[in-house]
């Protein structure tokens, strides 16, 4: 009797233990399951090295190139002007060495090599060209710039009326491997003869844009050089029936990202009939979605004024007209899902007196660097801040320093004038900057980029 | 009559046993009714105490001396004998050693009849069983171990003619008048073998010593004289220690002056040897005190000497002791037990007829058929896979503290799991790589084995068996290990049953105890998180055990942790110096973050159900190939097929062997934890992005611990067998199915294995440097932020075994990683001229890695590294190859940095403890016919509770 008793005892008392040493662990578990613990990661330390730079090389624009002016071969490229060049201090002590086509028939590009110091004394010049003939005139601008291993070509002009020589410098002392990769209705494609383009050292080579990318509507190129970086840009010219209506030199835009900025673009006269605003768009790698909203210049407005969501198939380009615009100076600014490329069109007006100009998306810069304003026509700094808080710049032009306040997500304008302007953001802060060069008639952009050291610093890492 | 006088000399030591006055008392009264009266008695109480002084007092002895409570009883017989008369015959008796009333008169006759005779011994008998002989003559072997010729036995008079013999146990001797002040007993001997050591001196001398089977004296084992009964774990100590002291004492004293010295010189070798044997005989309890006495017994120079002394001149005479020596087939039969002292509980194991082994056949055929590629393949690649070295030698320097097979000067300890590289590869040393295909081949079927072992621990029922074979074969976890492929989680899914079989015994047994330490160690290596759970489990269990008053079983516990210390030392030391202890539970083997659930509530059921690749359990995919709509919903779903196991476990705990049920319930609950816990975990980094800890290996843990509370409960369950039956065959047939997309994956092409490659380096860097050529290859793999990962390879690929987590995991850059950041940024920049030095830092090749993105900072920033190198000075490119662009440094590297001698001695006490500890476990872990024996008593079953006597 008592021996049940007890039995019976156990059992309840086993029963309860087991009850409880589930409830326990099923707790322990439920808890661990539902708030997950304490996340603990850790990065690997990331050194950044400068390089010991010695000296850099610009390549700087010599000749202007047009095709067609030799009645016995439409396809010869010839010279049509040439640049005019303006140096800052650190920059004008260097001899400019030749880079001419293979033929030595033109020089389109000199390199100037500098021996690297401070940043302050960075060098820099812009070659500035303004042409009046009856197949090509208008105005132009373009910087000395280091030569790249990847440039960007996003406004490639094919239509009817338009010529364009794409120009490639290799100022290094090997040969230099260059492949062009169109991207157009169907896709990237490289075309015959363009896989292995080799470019000598010290040497250039042109290319028309018709021989490569004739067939497409709005082509987009990207050069890649293997063996040793070369300095890519198109030189263009427009001819309406039987009227010029303008030039433009384009060099490499922003790499893809997905944000991109496009600042200053100016709005002169409403041209109805033509296409006179529109930004050309493509996604190299991945099918994404683009947002296009431009905003008035030097305010810190932040509704669109044009533009709207794209869809994009990658590899493929898209223009979309910017239309409604008044005159005015504005930014475009593309924000997509994807890594994305892009360039604004901008014409001044229709008639012989008129030009174009494309904008390239500009990098974003957060160190101080420096730019020459061209002589020729007045021009405009545009400062475009795209982050969300509120930026400050510090802006040198003509040897008088101020600071300028970036409203978040806005931009400012301050006019410059000829010779060096230096540009630093204060406190880390990041900005989109371009120089605008506008007068009746005249329209042509000059991307910032930032300084060379800053561009040559390694991160390293395991 | 005997006409000389006998003196009887009593020692007492009141700080022995409890029974001690009760003893002395009897002792006392039973000299006085000798039918043959003592002529004279003298007590000598060592150590002071007023109830024996007055036992003593009333005793009517002739003299009293009270001596010190550390005098030995050899030292007590040296103090009472200088004032017996030197004519009487001196009776040698202790508190405990009871005469019967006859009993001096038989020994004095003896001594009448027999002038050669100079000592005579009694028949002693245990006190408690008096039928029982305690000692009745001593021997000793060739190698001079004393060796008891008739103790224990009961005494039929069998061995009452005896009457040589050459010695006898000390307490109750008589020693004639004329020859004993040569013959009393040595004090150097320490309490052991006096009685033996008389008796050889006194057949040195010429003399012969006697039995007297008729002289009947009853003894308990007070420790007074003779040797305590082993009964606590100090005594046991002092038995091997005075033991063996008294050994070697001796045989230092036997010895010819000549043979001396090669006597000392022989005692280190002899106590290494006899440390390993107490190993192998799971007595290491006695290794200590044995190497203790060593010490002791050869440097007491002056004792040796004395005892020498004693014996000058006649060590001449050995031959008169020879005949009595006993010889190796004696020394057989005389320590042979009789038998197993307990009933044999467990029966056979019936592997094969239990069907365990057509289990294990059955998936060797589920595995080539799941895996039909893999027997070609050369290399296991893919995942967490790599290649070994290529030679043995190789794989075994990668596990020694030094020059890792990455960065350029770094010294660091190894990861232990360079252990378990370095034992796999060394299996098939013509080529160390196949090993690991092997082992994805075999995985199946040495889990299933494993299983259906670590079942033999819960049931003896061979369904049970089978079904948990099954239940380890087909595992989650494993499949998502072997599918995606992780040799360290793999590998410690394979060991982790035979943990649980030997670990769950290892409180019972030191052989259990010495093999599941390697286990844990080996678990360790492979997954540390895992081992850091098992060494919590173990120091729970040695605190238990602890508490309990179990201090043995406690002990035999907290050695499975040593093993696993001592290879973790180095690390360890290590990680508390840059003091990032965390670092430890760092997965060893390759970095790869791999598949990886999400951070949910739905992503961490999946991790604890097996599946933290987030592939759940292979589902996904092979519902999608099935085409089943918005198969990623569905999927998930799936988890629940091993829910019937999981139910099944819950009730293990209300088993009427429930302490067995709860205690696995509870480990699967602390693993799961631990498995979410670690699973957010990041310590190692590779190529900039954290890389978390793999929570793999402890969801396995889980899972062993639910299949085996699963197979406990349907072994248990008051239920009728139907019901158990059906429950576990639905759970088997749900998890079978469970399986069946992973074991499709190779063939439906979505697991992660690769055929090779042979080296991940390109072929001429992996030819040039496999050859012998010195040098590294520094890689350069370029990010998609446009920063560049390094890392410097020395050898001809980046190896399984090369792979350390102090380099992966560190948290600051150090001079030398600023030094090679320098060398890259200098490298990949066109205009940078000046010097790198790569042949200083000992770089043969620079590979730079091929990027996934054609465009962007990634592609630009290679494309400008590929131009920089190619016009470099001093680099000469080799071409662009399947593993990227390959530039060959054309001065000779430099040879890499050395050990210092303070680095080269860590090396190598590190590996030396190692391998010390090794050895010692694995002595414990070889079964010997006794341990078996002792094993089988036990029987197989845990929580049955200790077997009655």
């Amino acid at each position: 009797m008592s021996g049940k008793r007890t039995r019976a005892a156990h059992a309840i008392a086993r029963g309860v233990a087991a009850v409880v040493t589930v409830l326990v662990g099923g707790a322990m578990v439920g808890a661990a399951v539902i708030s997950g613990g304490a996340v603990i990661t850790r990065t690997a330390p990331v050194l950044v090295a400068d390089p010991p730079l010695t000296a850099t090389s610009l390549v700087c624009p010599d000749t202007f190139l047009v095709l067609g002016r030799d009645v016995n071969d439409a396809q010869r490229i010839g010279a049509a002007g040439t640049f005019t060049e303006t140096s800052n201090a650190a920059a004008a002590g260097a001899d400019p060495l030749s880079l001419p086509l293979a033929d030595g028939s033109v020089q389109p590009s000199t390199v100037i090599t500098t021996q690297v110091g401070g940043s302050a004394d960075a060098a820099a010049a812009t070659g500035t060209v303004r042409l009046t003939d009856e197949d090509a005139s208008g105005f132009a601008v373009a910087a000395c710039r280091p030569a790249l291993t990847e440039t960007w070509l996003v406004g490639v002009d094919t239509s009817v009326g338009a010529t364009g020589v794409i120009v490639l410098s290799n100022p290094g002392e090997v040969t230099a491997t260059v492949s062009l990769t169109v991207y157009g209705a169907t896709g990237p494609q490289t075309p015959p003869g363009a896989a292995a383009i080799v470019v000598p050292a010290r040497s250039s080579a042109a290319i028309a844009v018709a021989a490569i990318a004739g067939t497409e509507s709005n082509p987009v190129v990207a050069v890649r050089a293997t063996g040793a970086p070369v300095q890519a840009s198109i030189q263009s010219s427009l001819v309406r029936g039987l009227t010029p209506a303008g030039i433009d030199v384009q060099q490499a835009g922003a790499t893809a990202a997905a944000t991109q900025v496009m600042p200053g673009v100016v709005v002169q006269q409403v041209v109805n009939g033509v296409k006179a605003s529109q930004v050309r768009l493509l996604a190299p790698e991945a099918d994404g979605t683009a947002t296009v909203a431009v905003y008035r210049s030097g305010s810190a407005q932040t509704e669109s004024l044009a533009g709207g969501q794209v869809p994009l198939t990658a590899g493929i380009p898209f223009d979309l007209p910017l239309d409604g615009l008044t005159p005015g100076s504005y930014d475009v600014v593309v924000t997509a899902d994807v890594d994305v490329v892009a360039a604004t069109w901008q014409i001044t007006g229709v008639s012989s007196s008129d030009d174009i100009a494309w904008f390239p998306a500009v990098p974003p810069i957060s160190a101080a660097t420096t730019a020459v304003v061209g002589d020729g026509v007045a021009a405009t700094l545009t400062v475009r801040n795209t982050s969300a808080v509120e930026a400050s710049v510090e802006v040198t032009s003509a040897g008088a320093a101020k600071t300028l306040t970036v409203p978040a997500g806005g931009s400012v304008q301050t006019a410059v004038g000829v010779g060096d302007v230096r540009l630093a953001p204060a406190g880390g802060a990041t900005v989109e900057a371009s120089i605008t060069y506008a007068a009746t008639g005249s329209l042509a952009s000059q991307p910032l980029w930032p300084g060379t050291a800053d561009v040559a610093q390694v991160s390293v890492t395991r | 009559m005997p006409a000389s006088t006998v003196h009887a000399v009593l020692v007492a030591r009141p700080d022995t046993r409890a029974l001690g006055l009760t003893h002395f008392s009897e002792t006392i009264r039973a000299i006085r009714e000798q039918s043959m009266p003592v002529d004279a008695l003298t007590i000598v109480l060592c150590g002071r105490d007023e109830r024996f002084a007055e036992a003593a007092n009333a005793s009517g002895a002739e003299g009293i001396i009270q001596a010190d409570g550390s005098t030995g009883f050899a030292e007590a017989i040296a103090l009472a004998s200088a004032r017996v008369d030197p004519d009487s015959a001196l009776w040698l008796l202790a508190q405990d050693t009871v005469p019967a009333p006859e009993a001096l008169r038989q020994l004095a006759g003896m001594l009448e009849i027999g002038p050669s005779i100079a000592v005579v011994a009694p028949k002693l008998v245990r006190r408690d069983d008096q039928d029982v002989i305690a000692s009745m003559g001593v021997s000793m072997t060739e190698g001079g171990a004393a060796i008891e010729l008739a103790a224990g036995q009961f005494d039929q008079g069998q061995h009452d003619s005896t009457e040589d013999v050459l010695g006898a146990d000390v307490r109750g001797m008589l020693l004639r008048a004329q020859r004993r002040a040569d013959l009393l007993p040595d004090p150097a001997l320490g309490g052991a073998d006096e009685g033996l050591d008389i008796g050889v001196r006194a057949r040195l001398g010429g003399a012969r010593v006697a039995i007297a089977p008729l002289a009947r004296v009853a003894v308990s084992a007070d420790g007074v004289a003779g040797l305590p009964e082993p009964n606590t774990a100090a005594d046991r100590r002092r038995i091997s220690y005075v033991t063996r002291l008294a050994q070697l004492h001796r045989r230092l004293t036997y010895a010819p002056s000549a043979a001396v010295p090669l006597h000392l010189l022989s005692l280190l070798p002899i106590a290494l040897w006899r440390a390993m044997a107490s190993l192998l005989a799971k007595l290491p309890g006695q290794v200590l005190p044995e190497a203790a006495a060593t010490l002791v017994a050869a440097t007491r120079w002056g004792a040796i000497a004395r005892s020498r002394h004693r014996l000058r001149g006649l060590r001449g005479n050995w031959s008169r002791v020879e005949p009595l020596r006993i010889g190796r087939a004696e020394r057989q039969l005389l320590t042979t037990e009789d038998g197993p002292r307990g009933a044999v509980v467990s029966g056979e194991l019936r592997f094969f007829s239990g069907g365990g082994a057509w289990l294990v056949l059955a998936m060797l055929v589920a595995s080539i058929a799941a895996f039909p590629l893999l027997l070609g393949w050369p290399v296991l690649g893919g995942g967490a896979a790599l290649p070994l070295r290529t030679t043995v030698a190789q794989l075994w320097t990668d596990t020694g503290f030094g020059l890792r097979g990455y960065g350029l000067t770094e010294i660091a300890p190894a990861d232990p799991f360079a252990y378990i590289v370095a034992l796999l590869g060394s299996l098939v040393p013509a080529s160390p790589s196949s090993a690991m295909v092997a082992l994805w081949v075999l995985a199946l079927p040495l889990a299933a084995l494993g299983g259906w072992f670590a079942a033999t621990r819960i049931t003896e029922r061979p369904s049970l068996r089978i079904v948990a074979g099954i239940a380890w074969a087909l595992a989650p976890s494993l499949m998502s290990a072997l599918l995606h492929p992780r040799p360290a989680a793999v590998i410690a899914h394979l060991l982790l049953p035979w943990l649980f079989l030997m670990g769950s015994v290892a409180h019972r047994s030191w052989s259990a105890a010495g093999a599941a330490s390697l286990l844990l160690a080996a678990v360790a290596a492979c997954s540390p998180s895992l081992g850091a759970f098992g060494c919590c489990v173990v120091v729970i269990g040695a605190v238990f055990a602890f508490a309990t008053g179990r201090l043995s079983a406690a002990a035999r516990v907290v050695w499975l942790l040593v093993p696993t210390l001592v290879v973790f030392l180095p690390l360890l030391w290590r990680r508390l110096a840059d003091g990032d202890p965390l670092a430890l539970l760092a997965d060893p083997g390759a970095p790869w973050q791999g598949g990886r659930t999400t951070d949910d509530l739905l992503g961490r059921l999946a991790t604890l159900a097996g599946a933290p690749d987030g592939t759940a359990g292979g589902w996904t995919s092979f519902l999608d190939a099935l085409g089943v709509p918005d198969a990623t919903a569905v999927a998930p779903w799936t988890l629940l097929l091993i829910v019937p196991f999981v139910v099944l476990a819950v009730l293990a705990p209300a088993s009427s062997r429930w302490r067995v049920g709860t205690a696995l319930l509870l480990s699967a609950a602390g693993a799961g934890v631990a498995a979410v816990l670690v699973s957010r975990i990041s310590v190692t980094v590779l190529d900039g992005a954290a890389i978390a800890i793999w929570p793999g290996a402890l969801v396995s843990a889980v899972w062993l611990t639910v299949v085996l509370a699963a197979a406990l409960t349907a072994e248990t369950l008051p239920a009728p067998r139907m019901i158990t039956a059906t429950a576990m065959t639905v759970a088997t047939l749900l998890l079978v199915v469970n399986a069946v997309p992973a074991l499709t994956a190779t063939a439906r092409g979505a697991d992660e294995l690769q055929n090779g490659p042979r080296s991940t380096l390109p072929a001429y860097v992996a030819a040039t440097l496999t050859d012998g050529a010195g040098g590294a290859t520094l890689v350069l793999t370029v990010l998609a932020d446009g920063s560049i990962a390094q890392r410097v390879v020395w050898g001809g690929s980046d190896t399984l075994g090369a792979q350390s987590t102090v380099l992966t995991s560190a948290l600051e850059a150090d001079p030398e990683d600023e030094r090679i950041a320098s060398v890259i940024a200098t490298l990949v920049t066109p205009d940078a001229d000046a010097d790198p030095g790569l042949a200083e830092l000992g770089i043969r090749f620079v590979l730079l890695e091929p990027v996934r993105q054609s465009t962007g900072v990634a592609a630009a920033l290679r494309a400008q590294a590929s131009s920089a190198l190619t016009q470099r000075a001093g680099l000469a490119a080799v071409g662009e190859t399947g593993k990227g662009a390959l530039w060959q440094v054309e001065a000779t590297p430099a040879a890499r940095t050395t050990l210092d001698d303070n680095q080269l001695s860590t090396a190598r006490w590190s590996w030396s403890a190692v391998a010390v500890v090794a050895l010692i476990a694995v002595l414990l872990a070889v079964p010997t016919r006794a341990s078996v024996r002792a094993a089988r008593v036990r029987g197989r079953l845990i929580g049955l509770g200790r077997p009655k006597p």
